[in-house]
């Protein structure tokens, strides 16, 4: 509507001649310009789709997902259950207890704490009550991995497929299940880990859970579980339960906090012996008592990987009135530290559990029953057979498993069937029984729990080769240069790809590879050719030598203080994956460097000669407002589980927030409002937008969010609004509505092209005018300064209300605080000619990384926010509970990338170069995807290295998780929204009405 | 400059308020834009000047504040790991009467331009820069809880640190300059800022300071477990080392 105006208010007295010549001028520049544009992003594109194959390639070799079948066994099916052998259980989890333990060790290297002290199983493994054997775990050995092993007898995988939205919950069939579903009643005491696994079969009288994460705690689980495992295995109570379930965290504690050797450990090993001592003569004759460690620890304490210190725990079972069917004494072997003593496996415990208590053998379970516990050979055959037939049935249902064991298996029930009552077969039958779970195991393992270090290397070159392309791309080829290269490189990059393509395809056929399949090799193929392809033109082009003094001439001439911040922060951000403390602690040293550049600020516009007083005034204030608010949004954290206890957990939503939100539906306006009153910008589709669209959305946020906040709080609890069933149905409405107007339809009208000026008219005397008509009437446009970026930031704020609506109180408030630190940024770099500075799209980045911190996020599985998938659903409905997931979690990374092309759009005149504008766009786009991929790619390889370490799953694995996402999703989006949509919209508009 | 582009056009466009860097954003091509040899013969000129009307010493090499090191050895000799607050406030105290022994040797060793006779009043100068350090170090506490310092918990240690730092920090800086911030500020008119500072023992000292403080951060976050490892002292070692390794620094470059 503007624009018409302004091209009908043209003066007529132009030659029409001219007129005619500068508007096909003017068309073929505009045609100039939507090529060169379409040649961008058609590039990005191609280097994106190299980059995800990288991400995609190592998220396969190192990632291995295991498919969780939903069946449950029953005995009804084959019928496959034995008789029980025990009525009642009683189980004890003394979490760490590593074998040496529990031995006695008579040479020189016993130790005086941790060894010696906790005689009483191997006692009374002695006579034929009782059994002693080494336990072994398969890493990672974390205790919620070793439980969800100890009950469903599966191998543990980081990620099981299938898995729900409620994070710990157990999905796969386990023997406690069973139990539940056979009545039993089931009494639960100590870590909390059990609570979370299987809340829901746990009789809800008989549960104690006790917090687990509080690791300089030694004595409260502990104390705990004392306190009510003696109370129920009074004669009276017994009736109560059916199994029991006591976990004791102490020696665990004790390991983390002080190491194995204080006398700490021995303390707890002494009180571990006596309680075990009281348990035992309180035991009923017809229970079986249940003794296990679920890891050990390694020297220092620890546990989580896959050392054998780590790996090596303990099984005791003792019962009074059974006999164990022990083996030849030479099996038990306790000298070198127990080095030769009979191990099993933790996962055979499950079926062992299962058979002992009448229950059919969980379906996902891939262990094998322990021999002593069963008496006879007859028995052990008969035994062999229940399980055969529960694992074949498995891996009959996992499309993955060969079927090269069918064989075995067949035989095996022939032999069965023919022998199964012959005395001579038992042992030839158990062997073969013995054999073929060894062989499924070894397959299963294999599958699931080891890395592809050929992916993963494929995946670290291929990203490898992509950053380089990436930072030649970004900086050292001038802007102007690549411009005209786009459609050289996309000529070859079509070329090279098909090539690449066609000669895997011709190598797959040709060579049959065996370990990769058609769509990797052509994946490869790809990969290498697009980037074959676009180093092609630039070699032709350029050589390495010139490439290199590209770069000399950089550090020597382009280089000040700000770009060695930039590289310094980049660098620095990239090493941190070398160690698991920094990786911890990454939000701290993100707000470290943002106020770090924030001084800097302070501190170059301070001593700055060549601006004026006035500037100098209010550059200073955007500086010290930057900084104040880089420190405000450090201290909003959620702490993760390794920070503790020096972190202290300040995201909470409480009334304050929920208040200072009221508040910033009319602050953030105000401030947005008084930057755009620095270049007269606040006109026309401005007022529209940030005076009324924005304050009342951000108005109907901050009611949805009041609301959220009466509905849990206990203040309020019991009061007819809070329980209102009203209140469900607003809320939803509310943030329906709000994601609705932001996301779409500001959207939509934004397309169609906001301008944020104004026509003023006055008249003026020109006398000298050629004309001589005395008085001409002149037209000045208002907020002509910022044209671009005023009507561009519209675009940021849509998104940014969308993400406020989807983000929890303090979060949105950190979101608040963002948008001014970007404008104060906008407006430094601007006083402080750093628009073109590496340091100006690596700021960016920061920011987007503290928010990801100040809204509630760490870089693990835990601190999801899932319960916002159900903001606008009340179920899980495809795309809506994904997108408000994938909004709250990225969302401060998406607003920054909105906001990157601003750094060149904010306050600059219509250009008659648009290109020029448009190539600087591209240069801050790529710096940022260049920074993403650096920290990613550093990410990745680190977790690559460190797939050993002990924190590898709870540090490394997901840090690598959230680079990887981050490289996918901003190249897709950078590509979309800000470039094609936002950039493209602004530009053209603008190139249209006032470009030459 | 804006204005004469717009002039050209049909209408006579014309923002209000400041037209924004139209030539920053056309133009050059982001590259290297080499200087010729007149502008870098004026700005050696220039700095020239400047290094003339900066405080020359007579003898760096004494000058490199030594005691510092003794100080912070002293610190972790008395048990710093241990007993944190009181060790810091002790090592303050032992600080100031050396500090002061050591800006006498500054001031003695400061060049004297003009040979007049030179009645500043050296007591009041190396007290007064003394109490000034101390004022001075409230702006440095509130910097440091700025930079993310814990804000309550840890606000004992914070101050002290703050009071150490100010004093090796502000303290030579203020006999070298004789109070007149100006001769300070002179500095940053300078081209080449970075080898004029580690040109003068006392500013690369200080800037070591803040660079060495800045760095002793890093080993806060490893989980070792260290006694030295809790807050504040690996900035205050940072910073001593710092004033130390600044004064070599310019020793070994001139």
């Amino acid at each position: 509507m503007e624009s018409d105006q302004l091209e009908s208010s043209g003066p007529r007295r132009i030659v029409k001649q001219q007129q005619i010549q500068q508007q096909a001028r003017s068309k073929v520049k505009q045609q100039k310009l939507k090529i060169t544009f379409t040649g961008y992003v058609i590039v990005l594109i191609f280097l994106s789709i190299v980059q995800i194959i990288g991400v995609g390639f190592f998220t396969r070799g190192f990632l291995l997902t295991r498919n969780v079948l939903p069946d449950i066994s029953d005995c009804s099916i084959n019928n496959s259950c034995i008789p029980a052998k025990f009525d009642k259980a009683v189980i004890l989890i003394i979490d760490a207890l590593r074998f040496d333990f529990v031995i006695p060790i008579n040479d020189d290297s016993a130790n005086e704490y941790y060894h010696n002290n906790f005689p009483l199983l191997y006692d009374l493994a002695q006579n034929d009550n009782g059994i002693l054997l080494k336990f072994i775990a398969d890493p990672p050995t974390t205790t919620l991995q070793r439980l969800k092993g100890l009950t469903t007898g599966s191998l543990p995988t980081f990620i099981d497929a299938g898995s729900n939205f409620d994070g710990d919950h157990i999905d796969e069939d386990n023997w406690i299940l069973q139990l539940h579903k056979q009545n039993k009643s089931i009494a639960c005491m100590g870590d909390d880990t059990w609570q979370a696994l299987f809340n829901n079969y746990i009789n809800p009288q008989l549960n104690f859970p006790f917090d687990s994460l509080n690791v300089w705690d030694l004595h409260t689980v502990d104390n705990g579980v004392i306190k009510h495992i003696f109370p129920l295995l009074d004669k009276q109570e017994r009736s109560k339960w059916d199994v029991l379930i006591g976990h004791f965290l102490g020696v665990d504690h004790a390991g983390h906090r002080y190491g194995p050797n204080h006398y700490a450990m021995k303390e707890k090993l002494n009180q571990m012996n006596e309680i075990l001592l009281k348990v035992i003569s309180e035991l009923e004759d017809n229970t079986l008592l249940v003794v296990l460690g679920d890891h050990g620890m390694d020297p220092t304490g620890n546990h989580g990987g896959d050392s054998i210190e780590e790996l090596e725990s303990t099984l005791f079972m003792y019962s009074k009135n059974k006999k164990f069917n022990k083996k030849n004494k030479s099996f038990y072997d306790i000298s070198q530290q127990g080095k030769n003593y009979r191990a099993v496996n933790q996962i055979d415990l499950v079926p062992t559990i299962s058979l002992l208590l009448g229950l059919p053998i969980p379906y996902n379970n891939l262990g094998y029953p322990i021999d002593e516990v069963f008496s006879n050979d007859k028995e052990l055959v008969e035994v062999a057979h229940k399980s055969l037939q529960q694992l074949n049935t498995f891996r009959s249902n996992t499309h993955d498993l060969s079927s090269k064991l069918d064989n075995s298996y067949n035989s095996f029930i022939t032999n069965y069937t023919e022998h199964g009552n012959d005395k001579h077969h038992y042992e030839q039958l158990i062997s073969s029984a013995k054999q073929y779970q060894h062989a499924s195991l070894e397959e299963c393992k294999s599958l699931w729990a080891t890395f592809d270090l050929k992916l993963i290397s494929i995946g670290i070159g291929i990203l490898f080769l992509s950053l380089t392309f990436l930072l030649t791309y970004a900086r050292s080829i001038p802007a102007v240069r690549v411009s005209t290269m786009s459609f050289e490189f996309i000529g070859s990059v079509i070329a090279m790809c098909l090539l690449g393509l066609v000669i895997s395809l011709s190598i797959y056929i040709v060579l049959k590879p065996t370990d990769f399949s058609l769509n990797k090799c052509l994946a490869i193929g790809a990969a290498l050719g697009i980037i074959i392809g676009f180093w092609a033109p630039i070699m032709d082009r350029f050589s390495v030598n010139w490439l290199l003094h590209q770069t000399i001439d950089f550090f020597s001439f382009n280089f000040n203080s700000y770009s060695f911040l930039g590289l310094l922060f980049v660098v620095s951000h990239g090493l941190i994956f070398a160690s698991n403390s920094f990786v911890v602690w990454e939000d701290k040293m993100v707000s470290f460097f943002l106020i770090t550049f924030g001084f800097s600020c302070i501190f170059g516009l301070s001593v700055k000669n060549n601006i004026t007083k006035a500037q100098k005034i209010l550059g200073l204030s955007h500086a010290i407002t930057f900084t104040l608010f880089a420190r405000f949004s450090s201290m909003i954290n959620l702490c993760r589980e390794e920070q503790r206890p020096y972190c202290e957990p300040t995201f909470i939503s409480t009334w304050w927030s929920v208040l200072l939100l009221h508040g910033c539906t009319y602050i953030l306006p105000s401030f947005i409002i008084s930057f755009y009153k620095l270049t007269n910008s606040y006109h026309s589709a401005a007022p529209l937008w940030i005076g009324t669209g924005l304050k009342f959305l951000m108005f109907m946020n901050a009611v949805h969010w009041t609301l959220e906040y009466v509905h849990n709080s206990d203040y309020f609890a019991g009061r007819w609004f809070a329980s209102s069933a009203l209140l469900k149905p607003l809320k939803l409405a509310i943030a329906r509505i709000v994601l609705f107007i932001a996301l779409i339809l500001a959207n939509f009208s934004w397309s169609k092209g906001p301008l944020c000026v104004k026509l003023e008219y006055q008249a003026e005397n020109s006398g000298d005018s050629d004309d001589n008509n005395g008085l001409q009437k002149s037209a000045n446009i208002l907020g002509y300064g910022n044209v671009y970026g005023s009507s561009y930031f519209l675009l940021v704020l849509n998104f940014t209300v969308a993400i406020m609506m989807v983000t929890k109180p303090l979060g949105a408030i950190s979101l608040n605080m963002l948008i001014v630190q970007i404008l104060s940024l906008l407006e430094l770099y601007d006083i402080l000619e750093l628009r073109k500075n590496l340091v100006a799209p690596i700021i960016f980045g920061l920011l987007g990384y503290q928010n990801f911190f100040s809204t509630g996020h760490q870089a693990t599985l835990a601190s999801i926010q899932w319960e916002i998938g159900f903001l606008t659903t009340e179920t899980i409905f495809f795309p809506f509970t994904h997108l408000n997931i994938v909004l709250n979690t990225f969302g401060s990374f998406l607003i920054i990338s909105l906001a990157i092309p601003l750094i060149t759009l904010w306050k600059i005149v219509p250009s008659n170069k648009p290109i020029t504008v448009l190539s600087q766009i591209i240069t801050n786009i790529t710096t940022l995807l260049t920074y993403i991929a650096i920290t990613g790619l550093s990410s990745l390889i680190f977790a690559a290295h460190f797939r050993r370490h002990l924190m590898v799953w709870k540090i490394f694995a997901p840090r690598f998780m959230l680079s990887g996402l981050l490289i996918i999703i901003l190249n897709i989006f950078l590509i979309t929204v800000p470039l094609v949509f936002g950039t493209g919209k602004v530009v053209t508009q603008v190139n249209r009405i006032f470009g030459k | 400059m804006a204005k004469t582009k717009s002039e050209r056009k049909s209408v006579s466009f014309e923002s209000r308020e400041d037209q924004g860097n139209d030539s920053d954003i056309n133009g050059e091509d982001g590259s290297g834009i080499k200087k010729d040899e007149d502008t870098l013969k004026k700005e050696k000129e220039e700095d020239e000047a400047i290094r003339g009307s900066i405080p020359k010493l007579n003898n760096s090499l004494l000058t490199i504040p030594y005691h510092n090191l003794l100080i912070l050895g002293g610190m972790f000799y008395y048990g710093l790991t241990e007993n944190v607050n009181e060790v810091l406030l002790n090592g303050l105290f032992s600080l100031i009467p050396i500090q002061i022994g050591y800006n006498y040797i500054l001031y003695n060793n400061i060049k004297i331009k003009k040979k007049k006779n030179d009645n500043t009043n050296v007591p009041l100068l190396i007290i007064g820069s003394v109490i000034i350090s101390l004022i001075l170090a409230f702006p440095l506490f509130v910097f440091i809880i700025l930079f993310g310092a814990p804000l309550i918990n840890y606000i004992t240690q914070t101050i002290l640190l703050s009071f150490h730092l100010s004093i090796i920090l502000f303290n030579p800086l203020l006999i070298y300059f004789k109070f007149d911030i100006n001769n300070l500020l002179v500095i940053f008119k300078a081209n080449k800022i970075y080898r004029l500072i580690f040109s003068h023992s006392v500013l690369s000292s200080s800037l070591a300071i803040v660079v060495g403080t800045w760095l002793g951060v890093v080993p806060i976050p490893l989980d070792w477990d260290r006694p030295w490892q809790q807050w504040p002292i690996t900035l205050l070692a940072g910073g001593y080392i710092g004033s130390v390794v600044g004064g070599i620094i310019s020793l070994v470059l001139s």
